[in-house]
C-alpha cells in the first residue's frame, strides 16, 4: 500500500497542472451521482465519479472544455479557464426530453476508455421500466438478463455468474454485505427499487478493493435522500405496497430517506381462511417486508456522514386450534428469516487529490422456526415442540482512499476488518408431558467467531493514450476454528486502443472465499447455512482470465462488447453421494461434503443502448462449466448443475409517447443438466444362492451425474405503463405479464408415474412442476 | 375511451389470474439405451462361482421386465486363461450359471457372458486375501443403556499394510451341539449390531449399514497396517444368546463400491433432499457387478 503512494508522487510535467475536483449531483434533489462521466474534451482526458459522486482530475492549466454526463440527465457543458486548483460542484438536470439525445463518441462515457472489463452498469431507471412480476420491480431479476448471468430454477432470484454458484456473489448494499438477498423462497429479491440509486455488476477483472467471493460483485448504492424538498413515491400492486419518503431535515445540509414495502396477501387471505376453517384457524400471517432508512448530513465542504439501515424479513405464522369443553388440540408453526444491516459512513476530502471513505457496518442473517403440537384434556397435557435457529453476523470496519496524484495515476487503497459470528444451528426438541417431557433434547452447534482481515492497493495507470493498465493486489486472512488461512490475490487489467477506436481489454484476477454455503441442488432455502472453512474443507480459490473487445457504435448510442473468459476454481464443495443436506448435522458438515475443482469457459456478446426513446440490450452467452471431485461420480468430470450452453436475452424499453412506456424481455437458456436413470436392472445381495437371505433388488442405472438435459427455458415478459403528469404529482398504471405465452417452465423435477391414479399401465416419467405460468400484474404508483 | 381500455385490461388480468392459478406438471419421456445383459456375480474365495444373468429394462418399465436369460454362454477366466464354461442350473427356483472349480485369493477372474441377440458383456475382479481377524470376548451386561442391545463383543482386526482394504462385517447366530460337539452357524439368522468405537477416515462414527444394521461396510483408512479392536453392541433375541458367529469379509474395491453405492441409492431413492446416487458398474457392454470377497468366520461363546 505504501509503495503505491511512494514512487509515483513527484511526476513533474513541463506544463503546469491543476486539479479540478468536486461532486456531481442531481440538480433537483441534490442526490450525488455515482459513475457520472467527467470529460475534458480538449485534452481527451476524463474520469468518472466514485460511488459517492466525488471526482478529481488533474489536467494542464488553461482553457478547458468540460463535459459532465450521466444516464438520465442532460449533459452539462462549460468552457472554463483554470490556472489554479478548482473545486466545483456540478448539478445535472434530469432529462425528460423524449427526443433522441445524440451523444457523440467524443462526449459519451465511452466503454473503450475504461480499463475495467466484465462490468455492467444497469441504470435504476431501466430496472424500474422492466416488466414487473406481480407489480414488483426486481434488481436481481434484471441482472439475470445480462450475458454471463443465469438464474437457477424458474422464478428464482439467484444470480449465477460465469459458472459460479449462488453463494459466490458479493452482494453489497451501501458497502455492507447481504447474505441472503431474497424473499419468499428466492422468488423476490430484498432490494426495493425505490431506495436504490445505482447498480453495478462485476463478472470478472475484479478491482482489488473487492474480496471474499469468487464469481461476482453486485454493488448497490442507496439513494441519500432529497436535499431540496420532500418527495414521495407510493405504489400498490397485487402483491405488495411500497412507500418511499425523502427530503431535507435541513435544506442542503441534512436529508433523510425512508422506504418500506410489505406484502398483504395474508391480510386478505386470513379472514377468508378463518371463515372456511370453522373457527379452527386462529392466526395466519404470511408476508414479507423491507424497510430502508438513511440519513445524510453534510458537516462541511470536506466531510459528510451517512447512516443507513435495512431490515427485510419473511414471516410465516399459522395457528390452528380445535377445542371443546374438555379437549384442546392445537398446532402452531412459526418460521421467520431475514437480513438486518446497518452502516455508518464518513466521507472526507483531504485535499483536491485525496478522498477517503470510512465505514463501520453490521449485517445479520437469521433463520428461526418453532413448531408446536399440543393435546390437552382433563387428564393429560401432551406437547411436541421443535425449535430451530441459525444465524450469521458480521461486525466490520473499512477504510478506502481514493488518490489521484497525477493525470496518469488513479490510486485506490484501503483496509478492512470483519468479525464473523457463525451460529450454524441450535435445535431443541421436546415430546411428552408438557410439565415433564419424556424426550427433552437440545443440539447446539458450536458458535464460532472468525476474524477476517483485508488490505488492498491498486493503480489505474494511463501509460499512454493507447495503453492503460490497472494493477492491484488484495491480501486477506481468515481464522477458522484452529488455524489462519491467508492469501495474496493479484488483479490485473489492461486496455489497449486499436485503430477505429476499438478497445482491446484483458484481465486476470485471483479471488479467495473463506465462507462456504450448504445448500441443495436447485433451490436455495432459508434453512441454507453459511459456514466457515475448516481444517478439512479449505477456502475456495479462483483464477479468471478474460479478454475482449469493446466499442461504442451508432454515433455513440450503443456500447458493444465481446468477451471470452476462462475461470478455474479449487476447493468448491458438493455433498457426497447419499448425503442428505437436510439432515446433515452441522457440526459434521465437512464430513458430508467433498472438495473438488471447477472450470468455466465462455464467450459473451453484449450490445447495450442506454439513451434515446428506445433503450435496452441484447446479450448472448456461449459457455460450459464442469466440476470434478475425487469420489463423486467416481472421479469423472460432470457438468455443473447450472451449466447452460446457450443463454440469450433481449430487453427493449420504448417510450411510445410521453405518457406511454412499453417494455419487454425475452430470454432463452439451454436446459439445465440433471441426473436421470436411463435403465434399470436387477441387483445382487452377495449372499449364496442357497441362503434364505438371498434377495434381489432393482438398481436404477445412471450413466453419470448431470448427463441428461432438461427442457430448454424461455420466457417472454411484457408491460405497458400509462403515465399522467400533473402539476404536483405524477401517477402511473403499470400492467405487466410474466411469461406472456404461458411457457411451462418447471421449477422442480422428480421421477413420478405417468398416470397418478392406480393404473397398472402407468410408467415412470420425469415430471416437472410448474408454478409460474402466465402471471399478470397490475400496480398503481404516485410520485409527489 | 381510456376508462373502457382500462376496464378491458382489468378484466383480462382477472381472467388470466383465474386461469393460471393452479400448479401444473409437464411429463418428459425417459430415454433408454436398449436392452443389455446384466451379469451379477460375487465370487468368494475357496468357493464355486455363481453368476446370475438377467436382462435390463427401461427405467420406466415395470420390474417384471427384468427377466432371467437362459441359454447363455458364460465363460470363467483365471488370470486371463479360460478355466471353464459355467453350467446353467436352477437353485431355489432361480437360474444360475455355476462353476465346478473354486476361486482362490489373490487371483484375477473374468466372466464373459453372451446370449441371444444382445451384445456380449464381461467383468473382471480379483479375490482379496482372507482378512486377519479374531473375536476376543462376547458377554452380556446387566443394565444396558439401550435395553435392546444388552450384548457386547470385541473383535480384533489385523489390517495388511501398504494397501487399501475394504471390509464387510456380519454377525450370525450360532449354536453348539454338546452331543456331536459341533458348532452350527445359522446364516439365515443375522444379528443387528452397532460399532461403538469405529472412527472412519472422516473422523466420525461412520459405517454404511443396511436399514436393520445387520451389515457394516468400512475401509481401513484410519487403521491401515494396524491391529485394531472393535467394540460392538448386539441386539437382543427372543431367547438367550450363548453363541454368535462374527464374519469379517474382505471385499475387493469394486465389490465395496458396488455395495456401498447400492445401499446409498436404496436409502435415498425418494429423498428430494439428496442427490441421485450412481451405483458402481464394472460390466463392459452391460450392467451389473463381478466382484470378489474373502471371508473369515468363527464362533465365540458368551463369557457370562
Amino acid at each position: 500500500m505504501v509503495l503505491f503512494f511512494c514512487g509515483i508522487i513527484g511526476v513533474e510535467a513541463q506544463q503546469k497542472k491543476i486539479t479540478l475536483y468536486g461532486y456531481v449531483e442531481d440538480a433537483e434533489t441534490g442526490e450525488k451521482l455515482p459513475g457520472a462521466s467527467v470529460l475534458i474534451l480538449n485534452t481527451k482526458s476524463g474520469t468518472t465519479t466514485n460511488n459517492y459522486g466525488f471526482f478529481t482530475i488533474t489536467i494542464p492549466a488553461g482553457n478547458i472544455q468540460l463535459i459532465i454526463s450521466s444516464i438520465g440527465y442532460k449533459a452539462y457543458e462549460e468552457n472554463l479557464s483554470l490556472n489554479t486548483d478548482q473545486k466545483i460542484n456540478l448539478k445535472l438536470i434530469p432529462n425528460n426530453n423524449l427526443d433522441e439525445v445524440v451523444i457523440t463518441a467524443q462526449k459519451s462515457p465511452a466503454i473503450q476508455q475504461q480499463t475495467q472489463m466484465s462490468r455492467v452498469n444497469v441504470p435504476i431507471t431501466m430496472v424500474k421500466s422492466m416488466p414487473r412480476f406481480l407489480g414488483e420491480t426486481d434488481v436481481l431479476k434484471t441482472i439475470q438478463l445480462l450475458p454471463g448471468v443465469s438464474q437457477g430454477s424458474e422464478g428464482n432470484s439467484n444470480i449465477l455468474v460465469r459458472g459460479g454458484g449462488p453463494e459466490q456473489n458479493l452482494i453489497l448494499l451501501d458497502g455492507t454485505l447481504i447474505y441472503n438477498p431474497s424473499h419468499f423462497l428466492g422468488i423476490f429479491s430484498t432490494f426495493n427499487g425505490d431506495a436504490i440509486k445505482n447498480v453495478e455488476l462485476y463478472k470478472g477483472g475484479f478491482p482489488a478493493r473487492f474480496g471474499g467471493r469468487l464469481s461476482s460483485v453486485v454493488d448497490l448504492v442507496m439513494k441519500d435522500g432529497n436535499m431540496k424538498k420532500i418527495n414521495g413515491d407510493a405504489s400498490i400492486g397485487l402483491l405488495a405496497s411500497n412507500l418511499t419518503l425523502e427530503g431535507p431535515i435541513k435544506k442542503d445540509k441534512t436529508s433523510f430517506l425512508v422506504s418500506g414495502r410489505r406484502t398483504y396477501l395474508d391480510l386478505i387471505a386470513e379472514p377468508l381462511a378463518k371463515k372456511t376453517s370453522e373457527g379452527e384457524l386462529k392466526n395466519l400471517g404470511v408476508y414479507f417486508y423491507d424497510l430502508n432508512a438513511k440519513l445524510h448530513h453534510i458537516i462541511s465542504d470536506k466531510d459528510r456522514i451517512f447512516a443507513s439501515f435495512f431490515d427485510g424479513q419473511d414471516v410465516f405464522n399459522v395457528k390452528n386450534e380445535y377445542q371443546t369443553s374438555k379437549y384442546l388440540e392445537g398446532n402452531t408453526a412459526k418460521i421467520n428469516w431475514g437480513n438486518t444491516i446497518g452502516t455508518l459512513r464518513w466521507n472526507h476530502v483531504f485535499n483536491n487529490r485525496l478522498f477517503a471513505n470510512t465505514l463501520i457496518n453490521y449485517t445479520r442473517y437469521k433463520f428461526f422456526s418453532d413448531f408446536i403440537f399440543e393435546q390437552k384434556d382433563t387428564l393429560r397435557y401432551n406437547l411436541v415442540r421443535a425449535k430451530y435457529s441459525s444465524s450469521i453476523e458480521d461486525l466490520g470496519a473499512r477504510i478506502d482512499f481514493d488518490y489521484r496524484p497525477s493525470p496518469e495515476h488513479n490510486i485506490k487503497t484501503g483496509a478492512t476488518a470483519t468479525f464473523h459470528t457463525f451460529r450454524p444451528g441450535a435445535l431443541t426438541f421436546k415430546a411428552g408431558d408438557a410439565g415433564n417431557p419424556g424426550i427433552n433434547m437440545s443440539f447446539t452447534n458450536q458458535v464460532q467467531h472468525s476474524p477476517e482481515l483485508g488490505l488492498y492497493a491498486e493503480d489505474d495507470w494511463l501509460i499512454s493514450n493507447k495503453l492503460k493498465l490497472n494493477a492491484g493486489v488484495h491480501a486477506s486472512a481468515f481464522r477458522s476454528k484452529t488455524k489462519w488461512y491467508g492469501s495474496v490475490q493479484p488483479r490485473l487489467g489492461l486496455r489497449y486502443l486499436l485503430p477505429a477506436d476499438i478497445a482491446f481489454k484483458a484481465s486476470y484476477a485471483q479471488m479467495v472465499q473463506y465462507i462456504h454455503f450448504l445448500t441443495n441442488n436447485s433451490n436455495t432455502l432459508p434453512t441454507d447455512l453459511w459456514v466457515p472453512s475448516t481444517d478439512r474443507v479449505k477456502p475456495m480459490r479462483s483464477q479468471q482470465v478474460a479478454i475482449g473487445f469493446a466499442k461504442t457504435i451508432m454515433n455513440g448510442k450503443v456500447e458493444a462488447s465481446i468477451e471470452s473468459y476462462y475461470k478455474k476454481m479449487d476447493g468448491v464443495i458438493e455433498y457426497l453421494d447419499g448425503s442428505s443436506y437436510i439432515n446433515s448435522s452441522v457440526d459434521e458438515w465437512d464430513t458430508k461434503v467433498e472438495a473438488g475443482n471447477a472450470t468455466a469457459i465462455g464467450l459473451e456478446l453484449f450490445l447495450q443502448k442506454k439513451v434515446g426513446k428506445t433503450t435496452g440490450w441484447i446479450g448472448y452467452t456461449l459457455s460450459k462449466s464442469d466440476r470434478v471431485f475425487p469420489t463423486i461420480n467416481f472421479g469423472k468430470k460432470f457438468f455443473y448443475k447450472y451449466d447452460r450452453l446457450h443463454d440469450f436475452e433481449i430487453v427493449v424499453i420504448h417510450k411510445l409517447r410521453k405518457n406511454i412506456e412499453l417494455s419487454g424481455s425475452w430470454q432463452f437458456q439451454t436446459g439445465s443438466p440433471y441426473t436421470l436413470p436411463v435403465a434399470q436392472y436387477e441387483s445382487i445381495s452377495g449372499y449364496s444362492p442357497k441362503s434364505n437371505n438371498n434377495s434381489t433388488g432393482v438398481v436404477d442405472y445412471i450413466k453419470g451425474r448431470n448427463e441428461f438435459r432438461l427442457l430448454n427455458y424461455h420466457r417472454l415478459d411484457a408491460s405497458i405503463t400509462f403515465i399522467r403528469q400533473r402539476k404536483k404529482y405524477e401517477r402511473s398504471w403499470n400492467i405487466s405479464v410474466y411469461n406472456a405465452y404461458n411457457r411451462q417452465n418447471p421449477f422442480y423435477y422428480y421421477l413420478g408415474q405417468s398416470d397418478e391414479d392406480t393404473n397398472s399401465n402407468s410408467q415412470r416419467v420425469l415430471k416437472g412442476i410448474t408454478l409460474l405460468p402466465l402471471v399478470p400484474g397490475i400496480s398503481y404508483r404516485i410520485k409527489f | 375511451m381510456k376508462i373502457r381500455l382500462l376496464s378491458y385490461l382489468l378484466i383480462f388480468v382477472a381472467i388470466a389470474m383465474i386461469s393460471c392459478g393452479k400448479q401444473r406438471t409437464v411429463a418428459i419421456d425417459i430415454p433408454y439405451d436398449g436392452d443389455k445383459i446384466v451379469l451379477n456375480s460375487i465370487m468368494t474365495n475357496d468357493s464355486i462361482v455363481y453368476a446370475h444373468i438377467t436382462k435390463s429394462a427401461s427405467a420406466k418399465a415395470s420390474i417384471d421386465s427384468l427377466t432371467e436369460l437362459s441359454g447363455c454362454t458364460v465363460d470363467l477366466y483365471e488370470n486371463n486363461q479360460l478355466k471353464e464354461t459355467l453350467a446353467e442350473t436352477l437353485i431355489n427356483g432361480r437360474r444360475y450359471y455355476v462353476s465346478k472349480s473354486k476361486t482362490l485369493s489373490n487371483r484375477s477372474y473374468t466372466l464373459k457372458a453372451s446370449g441371444g441377440k444382445l451384445q456380449g458383456v464381461e467383468g473382471t475382479d480379483q479375490i482379496p486375501a482372507k482378512p486377519g481377524f479374531s473375536p476376543l470376548e462376547f458377554w452380556k451386561i446387566s443394565n444396558p443403556p439401550d435395553s435392546l442391545k444388552p450384548y457386547r463383543m470385541t473383535i480384533k482386526i489385523k489390517d495388511p499394510a501398504g494397501e487399501k482394504n475394504y471390509y464387510r462385517l456380519k454377525i450370525y447366530s450360532a449354536s453348539y451341539n454338546t452331543g456331536t460337539k459341533r458348532y452350527t452357524i445359522n446364516k439365515n439368522s443375522e444379528i443387528s449390531f452397532s460399532l461403538d468405537n469405529f472412527i472412519d477416515e472422516k473422523g466420525v462414527f461412520g459405517v454404511v449399514s443396511d436399514n436393520l444394521s445387520r451389515t457394516g461396510f468400512f475401509t481401513d483408512d484410519t487403521f491401515n497396517g494396524q491391529e485394531i479392536t472393535l467394540n460392538l453392541s448386539l441386539r437382543t433375541a427372543s431367547g438367550e444368546r450363548l453363541y454368535v458367529a462374527p464374519e469379517l469379509m474382505a471385499l475387493s474395491k469394486q465389490a465395496y463400491l458396488y455395495f456401498d453405492s447400492k445401499k446409498k441409492q436404496e436409502n435415498n431413492k425418494d429423498n428430494p433432499f439428496s442427490e441421485a446416487v450412481i451405483v458402481y458398474n464394472n460390466i463392459s457392454g452391460g450392467y451389473g457387478i463381478v466382484g470378489g470377497m474373502a471371508d473369515s468366520i468363527t464362533v465365540i461363546k458368551r463369557l457370562n
